[in-house]
């Protein structure tokens, strides 16, 4: 097995040998951001379990696999329109596909979403709406504290990106579905962007599927801004095979009067590990953080959450739930910050729940 | 029902409304709308008889008495209700006795007996149904562990079981999503009668589209600046309100 240095050294090497790959396609911005995430990531490298907050996960076995990584966006061979279906009964969403992080060239019209409202890529939207994706991009992942978000921020090209304008709700919900699918193991970076703007309402869900056997590694990061008295609600269904490994971190800024519901569904995975990130940066937001997983055979989940009371009268609740069998394992650890000074507090954070239950 | 003539309130010295001019007549909604910090909620406090304000000038007759003069509890009994913008926690308190008391003392005040146990949860039974409100947090303490959403609700619940005369619903769309939203505005519209007025203040438009006023006041450094009927809200909803404050020097 190659040890942590002579992963980061690849790491470092893919960086620098295909740094015209990275490059190319990618904003100003982007790459600006790209440049101080790798040198993040040169410090910190991929967290091992001293890191106090991966002390539940060893990413070594999932690191160390030569994969494949598409720095450029791979024609899809198939229309994926046709080959996947959702198999949830009576879902009725404004669906978008992804595929092995980029945003599906070949996606179907949404006709039905209201007028203002944008789904499309990353690199679509750093070029058509620079305004807007500027304004968030690589504002609320914290590079400097995770190595795992470092090199996800290095490694960015595409992923989804949805802005909801001031005052419009989305009463269909938005879904997203991250498909894999290559004739080869592959590392997947899938870099998010989700902007929800004053008194606006949306709800997404985001699906992650494999299509095929391979191995695959997800290194996916989603950062969502919330302005003032916006509901969100985000969900997410993680559903793929025993042989992928999904690190999913997902940071959320909350503005006075929002209100953020998120749920991560764990039904099927490898190794799955979700950090999840909330900021309260203004007075009187809600937050729910609310997950479940069913975990069998030797998977292993791991919740990692951190809700940042930075100011005062905001509530926030948490509640994992799990159901495992045979060899599973699953950690979950909640951070709660409150700030000093402040006076008024209004938290009430309920203790998580984990419920382990052996079905025999 | 309801006249305010030239209403000054200021807190720890500071003028927070100055001169308010406001007549709301039974079977009227009236939606007060405004930018952050012009007063809107410092008049629904004001009203309901907060005692952290100081009235300096003016006066408020609610029925043909003297508002001002009485106490919060009695301005209650006279059919005033307010929906707080944050409604507190009331912990150790079941919501079903805290609705209990509150019933009870208002039909004391009216000089009728109290209700029976078996005729209030009937009525109890009959007023959740209009807010959809679940028998799970009617037996929980009053709003504590409640959602910022059911808490609304739990607002409307209140309301709808006091029938009140004049129902002050401040920023009651705030952390509603558009379903509760139609929950809580579809409450308010059925308890709506010829002889009850509501005052609705919001910061936006989209309650308005639920429970349509009759008329709209802005509220802008604390005067009603303009009043007009419900397009207003959607002239301010498409315009923002900076055109509101450049017509009033700002």
């Amino acid at each position: 097995m190659a040890d942590i240095n002579t992963i980061n050294k690849d790491f470092a090497d893919l960086f620098d040998q295909g740094n015209e790959l990275l490059l190319e396609g990618s904003s100003d911005v982007m790459n600006e951001t790209r440049k101080n995430a790798f040198q993040d990531f040169s410090k910190l490298g991929i967290p091992t379990r001293a890191n106090e907050n991966y002390k539940y996960t060893n990413l070594i076995p999932a690191f160390d696999h030569p994969y494949n990584v598409n720095l450029r966006y791979q024609n899809v061979d198939v229309d994926l329109n046709e080959i996947f279906q959702c198999d949830v009964p009576e879902l009725d969403t404004n669906l978008v596909l992804l595929t092995n992080g980029w945003y599906y060239g070949n996606n179907k019209e949404l006709t039905e979403l209201p007028k203002g409202v944008i789904v499309c890529g990353v690199q679509e939207a750093a070029e058509k709406y620079p305004d807007i994706f500027n304004a968030h991009y690589g504002k609320y992942a914290k590079t400097e504290e995770d190595g795992v978000v470092a090199l996800n921020t290095a490694l960015a090209k595409d992923g989804f990106f949805i802005y909801v304008p001031k005052g419009v709700v989305i009463e269909k919900p938005i879904q997203v579905v991250n498909l894999l699918r290559s004739d080869r193991d592959l590392m997947a970076t899938q870099r998010n962007l989700i902007v929800v703007e004053e008194n606006a309402q949306a709800k997404i869900i985001v699906c992650d599927h494999t299509l095929t056997h391979h191995k695959y590694l997800t290194n996916s990061v989603t950062e969502v801004n919330v302005a003032r008295n916006a509901i969100f609600d985000l969900y997410t269904l993680q559903n793929q095979h025993l042989n992928s490994v999904i690190l999913n971190s997902t940071f959320i800024r909350q503005e006075s009067h929002s209100n953020v519901l998120s749920n991560t569904i764990s039904l099927y995975g490898g190794t799955i590990r979700n950090n999840h990130h909330v900021l309260l940066d203004e007075e009187y937001c809600e937050n729910n953080t609310f997950g479940m997983y069913l975990m069998d055979r030797d998977q292993h989940v791991d919740n990692f959450t951190s809700i940042d009371h930075a100011k005062p009268n905001c509530l926030s609740n948490e509640h994992f739930k799990g159901v495992m069998d045979d060899q599973a394992s699953g950690a979950f650890a909640g951070r709660i910050f409150v700030r000093e000074m402040l006076s008024k507090l209004r938290l009430t954070s309920r203790t998580t729940t984990c419920c382990f239950q052996t079905m025999l | 029902m309801l006249s305010i003539k030239n209403l000054h309130v200021s807190i720890e010295g500071k003028d927070i409304l100055k001169g308010i001019n406001l007549d709301v007549k039974p079977g009227e909604v009236h939606a007060i709308m405004g930018p952050n910090g012009a007063g809107k909620s410092t008049l629904a406090s004001v009203l309901a008889g907060r005692d952290l304000y100081n009235v300096t000038e003016g006066e408020v007759i609610f029925q043909g008495k003297d508002l001002l003069d009485m106490e919060p509890e009695d301005r209650a009994k006279e059919g005033i209700f307010l929906g707080f913008q944050y409604p507190i926690e009331i912990p150790g308190v079941s919501t079903v006795n805290f609705m209990k008391t509150a019933v009870n003392e208002h039909r004391k005040y009216k000089g009728l007996d109290p209700l029976s146990a078996s005729d209030f949860l009937k009525l109890m039974r009959e007023k959740k149904a209009l807010v959809e409100i679940d028998s799970k947090l009617t037996n929980r303490s009053v709003n504590e562990g409640f959602s910022g959403g059911e808490k609304k609700k739990n607002e409307i619940f209140q309301m709808a079981m006091l029938e009140p005369k004049l129902a002050v619903l401040d920023e009651t769309d705030s952390g509603l999503d558009i379903d509760a939203l139609r929950v809580v505005a579809n409450g308010v519209n059925k308890l709506k009668t010829r002889d009850n007025a509501t005052i609705v203040i919001t910061h936006y438009q989209r309650l308005l589209d639920y429970i349509v006023p009759d008329v709209v006041h802005v509220l802008y450094n604390g005067r009603i600046v303009k009043t007009a009927g419900k397009e207003l809200a959607l002239e301010l909803e498409e315009k923002g309100y900076d055109w509101i404050k450049e017509e009033n020097g700002k």
